[in-house]
C-alpha cells in the first residue's frame, strides 16, 4: 500500500503545471466561456500545445498517440487541469470518443480518427440526450434507416456541450424501432457539418452558451461510421458513460476553490479575531470540506488504479462522480457563502470578489449532479449493482 | 397557540397572491438579473394603491395599524414570487424605524408620505464591511454651523436610485459605537453620487458616495452618538423580513417542483413517481413548513414575544440553510431543463445566494444564539 506518486507521476504533474502556468494568462481565473472568441482561441491554443507534448492523450496506447500510462497519469492530468480551470482539456475527444473507438472501433476508424484527437486539431461533442430522453436514455426516438452504403438520421439532441465549436459528434439513434428498446439502437459518428444539422444555442443558468439543441433532419451518415455494431448502440454507449464518469475534475475545481477562500480568508478582517482564518465556525466548515474533498479524491484515484488492473468494479465510477460532484457543489456553495454580500456580486462588478468567477462556478456546477447520469441513477446503480440490493 | 393566520392575515395573503401572480413575471425578474431590466415605477405605483407601504403606519398618520405578523403574511407572498421593489425596505424597515426613533415632527413628515405611496425608503448602513459587523464606520459627519456634513462611502443599498430617502449611517465620534443615523432626502441634497453594483439578482445595489452632503439637525433620526441602536433595528426587522420572503419563495420552489415531477415522464410513469425523486420533494416540504413557521414566529416576537433578536436569529439560519438547500433538491428533480436561463428556477437560486447573504449571513446569527447558548 502507499499513497504517493511515483517519481515519474510527480514529474508529470509539475511539469504539467508549469505548462499551464506558461500558456494561462497571468493571473487566469477561470471559468473559460468558449462561446467567446478569445476564450475558444485560448481553449484550441492550450489542447494544441498539450497534445504537442503528448499529454493531451497521455493515458491513451501508444500506437494511438499516446503514452500508455492509463490511468494514474491520466487522473493526474484531468486533477491538474481542472485545478488551473485551464480550457483545453477535449473531454469528448480524449476520454470519451477516444477509449470507445480504441475498444470497440474498426482499425479504418482507429487510422482515421485517433490521430486527429491526439494532436488536438478537432473537437468532439456527444448526441445522447433527446428532449424528452434524459434519465430514461434508452427512450431515445432519434432515428437512423438504412439507405444503401449509408443511414439517414433525422432527430433532436440536446445539451450537447460545445456543438457550436465541434466538428464531429458521436450520436445514438434508434435503427430497429421493432426491437425491444435496448436492442435497437447504434451509435454513429456524424460530421457536424454535413446538410441537414442544425445547432441551436441554449443559454444556461450561469447565463452564457455552453449547451446546445442539435437537430438531424435526414442527415446522411455512410455506414461506415457505425461504432460497435448495428443495434449494438446500447452496450457501446454505456461502456462510453464509464469513461465519461469519474469525479476528477470536480475534485480538481474543488481543491482550487478551497484554496482560494483559505488564501482570501488569511488577508479577510473579521470583527471577532485577526483574520477570518481564525474564526473557528468558518475553519469548521473548511476542514470539514477539505476532508470530503480529499475522500472523493481518493476515491477516484481507487477507481482509476483498479481499472489500471483490469479489476474495474461496476460501481467504482459511479462512486466517484457521486461523491466528488456533490463536494464540489457544497465548496462553491460555501465559497460564495463565506464572501459575504460579496459573494454574490456578479462578474462586471468592480467589487466582485474573485471577479464574480466563484459566483459563476456556483450556479454553473448545478449542473455537475445532473449531467452524465444523474446522481439519483447514480445511487440507484451503487444500490443495485453494487450492494445487490433486491429490485422488486 | 394558534397557527392558523388571523382573518385579516389570510386576506392580505390571498389578495397579494392573486395581484402578484397576476403582474410579476418571470421574464421580469430574469431580465432584472440579468442587468437588462430595470425595476419599474409604474409596478411599483400599482403596488401602493393597495396600501402596503402603509401597513405598519398607525392610523391617524395615514397608515392601516397592522402589525408585524399582518406585514410578514404579506412578504412571504412578495417572497414567492421573487416580486422585485423596495417593500421591505419601506414598509418594514423605514416606516418601523421612524416610528420607534422619531421625534413627532418626523413622524408626522415622513410616515404620511409612506403610507401614501409617495416615498421610497432605504437604508445605506453598510460600508466594506456589513453593518452588523460594528466595525467603525468611515464614513463620518461634522457638525458645522447649525448643520451636519457627511462624507464617505456607503455599499449594498438596495434601490438607492428610487429612494426619496435614505437612512444613513455615519460616524459622530471616535469609538466604533459612535454613530449616528441620518434621514437623508437624494433629490434634496447635493453630493450623493450612485454607482451600481451587478448582482447575482435580488434587489438592485449601489454604493453611495457622499461628497460634503448637507443636512440639518432634524435630520437626525434618534440621537447623536445613539445610531447603533437604530441600526441594529434595521438589521432585525431586516433579518425577520427576510427570512419570511425566503420561507414563501421555498414553497413556491416545493409547487413548481412537485408540478414539475408530476408531469414530466421517463421510463413510461412520472418521475414524481420514483422513490428517490418523492424523498427530495419531501425534505424540501419539510424544509420550506419549517423556514415558514420560524420567520412567522419572529414576525409574531417582534409585535407581541420577547427578545426578538433571538427569533429572529433562528428564522434567518433557518432560512440561509435551507433555501439553498431545496433550490439545490429542486434543481436535481427538474434535471437539465432546470438548468436553462429561461427556466425560472435559477432566478431562486440566484435570489437565494443573494438573500442570504444581507441582514446577518449564518455565521453571523449563528454565533449570536451561540453566545446566548452560553450565558
Amino acid at each position: 500500500m502507499r499513497f504517493d506518486f511515483t517519481p515519474e507521476e510527480q514529474r508529470f504533474r509539475d511539469d504539467l503545471a508549469s505548462f499551464l502556468n506558461g500558456a494561462l494568462p497571468p493571473g487566469w481565473i477561470g471559468p473559460a466561456d468558449e462561446s467567446r472568441d478569445d476564450h475558444w482561441q485560448l481553449y484550441i491554443d492550450v489542447r494544441r500545445g498539450l497534445a504537442d507534448r503528448g499529454w493531451l492523450t497521455v493515458g491513451w496506447p501508444k500506437q494511438y498517440g499516446g503514452k500508455g500510462v492509463f490511468p494514474i497519469t491520466s487522473t493526474i492530468f484531468a486533477e491538474q487541469m481542472a485545478y488551473h480551470r485551464a480550457p483545453g482539456n477535449d473531454r469528448f475527444g480524449t476520454r470519451m470518443i477516444g477509449p470507445t473507438l480504441i475498444r470497440f472501433g474498426t482499425e479504418d476508424q482507429k487510422r482515421r480518427f485517433l490521430p486527429p484527437i491526439a494532436r488536438g486539431e478537432v473537437q468532439w461533442c456527444q448526441g445522447y440526450s433527446e428532449p424528452d430522453s434524459g434519465s430514461d436514455l434508452a427512450s431515445i426516438r432519434t432515428r437512423a434507416v438504412q439507405d444503401g452504403h449509408d443511414f439517414i438520421i433525422t432527430g433532436s439532441k440536446i445539451w450537447s456541450t460545445l456543438a457550436h465549436r465541434a466538428d464531429w459528434m458521436f450520436l445514438l439513434a434508434r435503427t430497429d424501432p421493432d426491437a425491444p428498446r435496448h436492442k435497437g439502437i447504434t451509435m454513429f459518428l456524424c460530421d457536424v457539418h454535413s446538410p441537414g444539422v442544425s445547432v441551436k444555442p441554449i443559454l444556461n443558468m450561469a447565463g452564457y452558451h455552453s449547451f446546445n439543441e442539435v437537430r438531424f433532419d435526414s442527415v446522411r451518415v455512410p455506414r461506415s461510421q457505425v461504432v460497435g455494431g448495428i443495434n449494438n448502440g446500447w452496450s457501446t454507449g454505456l461502456a462510453l458513460l464509464n469513461f465519461e464518469r469519474s469525479g476528477i475534475d470536480y475534485v480538481g475545481w474543488a481543491s482550487r476553490t478551497l484554496d482560494d477562500i483559505a488564501h482570501y480568508a488569511r488577508s479577510a478582517p473579521d470583527p471577532d479575531s485577526s483574520s477570518l482564518i481564525y474564526d473557528p465556525l468558518f475553519s469548521a466548515q473548511l476542514v470539514d470540506l477539505k476532508v470530503e474533498v480529499e475522500s472523493a479524491r481518493l476515491l477516484t484515484y481507487e477507481a482509476a488504479w483498479q481499472q489500471g488492473k483490469g479489476e474495474a468494479s461496476p460501481t467504482a465510477a459511479s462512486i466517484s462522480k457521486l461523491a466528488a460532484s456533490e463536494v464540489n457543489q457544497r465548496v462553491h456553495d460555501f465559497a460564495v457563502e463565506m464572501l459575504g454580500m460579496y459573494g454574490p456580486l456578479a462578474p462586471g462588478s468592480d467589487l466582485a470578489a474573485f471577479e464574480g468567477a466563484l459566483l459563476k462556478l456556483r450556479l454553473f456546477y448545478t449542473s455537475g449532479t445532473i449531467l452524465a447520469g444523474s446522481n439519483e441513477i447514480q445511487r440507484n446503480i451503487i444500490a443495485a449493482r453494487g450492494l445487490n440490493l433486491p429490485r422488486k | 397557540m394558534d397557527f392558523d393566520l388571523s382573518e385579516t392575515q389570510e386576506l392580505i395573503a390571498s389578495g397579494a397572491r392573486e395581484f402578484l401572480a397576476a403582474r410579476v413575471s418571470g421574464d421580469l425578474v430574469r431580465n432584472i438579473a440579468a442587468g437588462t431590466g430595470s425595476y419599474s415605477d409604474s409596478w411599483w405605483r400599482d403596488v401602493t394603491q393597495l396600501e402596503w407601504p402603509g401597513l405598519l403606519v398607525p392610523e391617524e398618520l395615514g397608515g392601516a395599524g397592522l402589525g408585524f405578523p399582518e406585514l410578514g403574511a404579506l412578504l412571504e407572498e412578495w417572497g414567492a414570487v421573487l416580486a422585485p421593489g423596495p417593500l421591505l425596505e419601506t414598509a418594514l424597515q423605514g416606516a418601523s424605524a421612524i416610528n420607534r426613533f422619531g421625534n413627532d415632527g418626523q413622524l408626522k413628515e415622513f410616515l404620511p408620505p409612506i403610507a401614501a405611496g409617495e416615498m421610497i425608503v432605504t437604508p445605506a448602513v453598510h460600508e466594506e464591511q456589513p453593518a452588523w459587523a460594528h466595525i467603525s464606520l468611515n464614513a463620518s459627519a461634522r457638525f458645522i454651523n447649525g448643520r451636519w456634513t457627511l462624507n464617505g462611502e456607503k455599499r449594498f443599498a438596495p434601490f438607492a436610485a428610487n429612494a426619496n430617502l435614505m437612512l444613513v449611517s455615519a460616524s459622530t465620534g471616535p469609538s466604533a459605537d459612535d454613530c449616528t443615523l441620518f434621514l437623508v432626502r437624494p433629490e434634496d441634497s447635493r453630493g450623493i453620487e450612485l454607482t451600481p453594483m451587478k448582482t447575482a439578482a435580488g434587489p438592485p445595489l449601489s454604493r453611495v458616495r457622499l461628497h460634503d452632503v448637507q443636512v440639518t439637525e432634524d435630520a437626525v433620526l434618534g440621537e447623536v452618538g445613539r445610531g447603533q441602536e437604530a441600526i441594529d433595528y434595521l438589521m432585525l426587522l431586516g433579518a425577520v423580513g427576510r427570512s419570511l420572503q425566503m420561507a414563501g419563495a421555498a414553497r413556491q420552489v416545493v409547487n413548481m417542483t412537485v408540478d414539475y415531477v408530476s408531469n414530466r415522464h421517463q421510463f413510461g410513469r412520472p418521475v414524481g413517481s420514483f422513490q428517490a425523486v418523492q424523498h427530495h420533494c419531501a425534505n424540501m416540504a419539510v424544509a420550506a413548513k419549517g423556514m415558514a413557521l420560524l420567520s412567522r414566529k419572529a414576525a409574531w416576537t417582534l409585535s407581541e414575544g420577547s427578545n426578538p433578536a433571538r427569533a429572529a436569529a433562528m428564522a434567518k439560519v433557518k432560512a440561509n440553510r435551507e433555501l439553498p438547500y431545496v433550490c439545490a433538491l429542486a434543481h436535481q428533480c427538474h434535471g437539465a431543463i432546470g438548468f436553462t436561463w429561461e427556466h425560472n428556477l435559477h432566478l431562486f437560486t440566484r435570489h437565494a445566494l443573494h438573500w442570504r447573504s444581507d441582514y446577518g449571513d449564518t455565521n453571523y446569527h449563528r454565533k449570536k444564539l451561540m453566545t446566548e447558548a452560553s450565558a
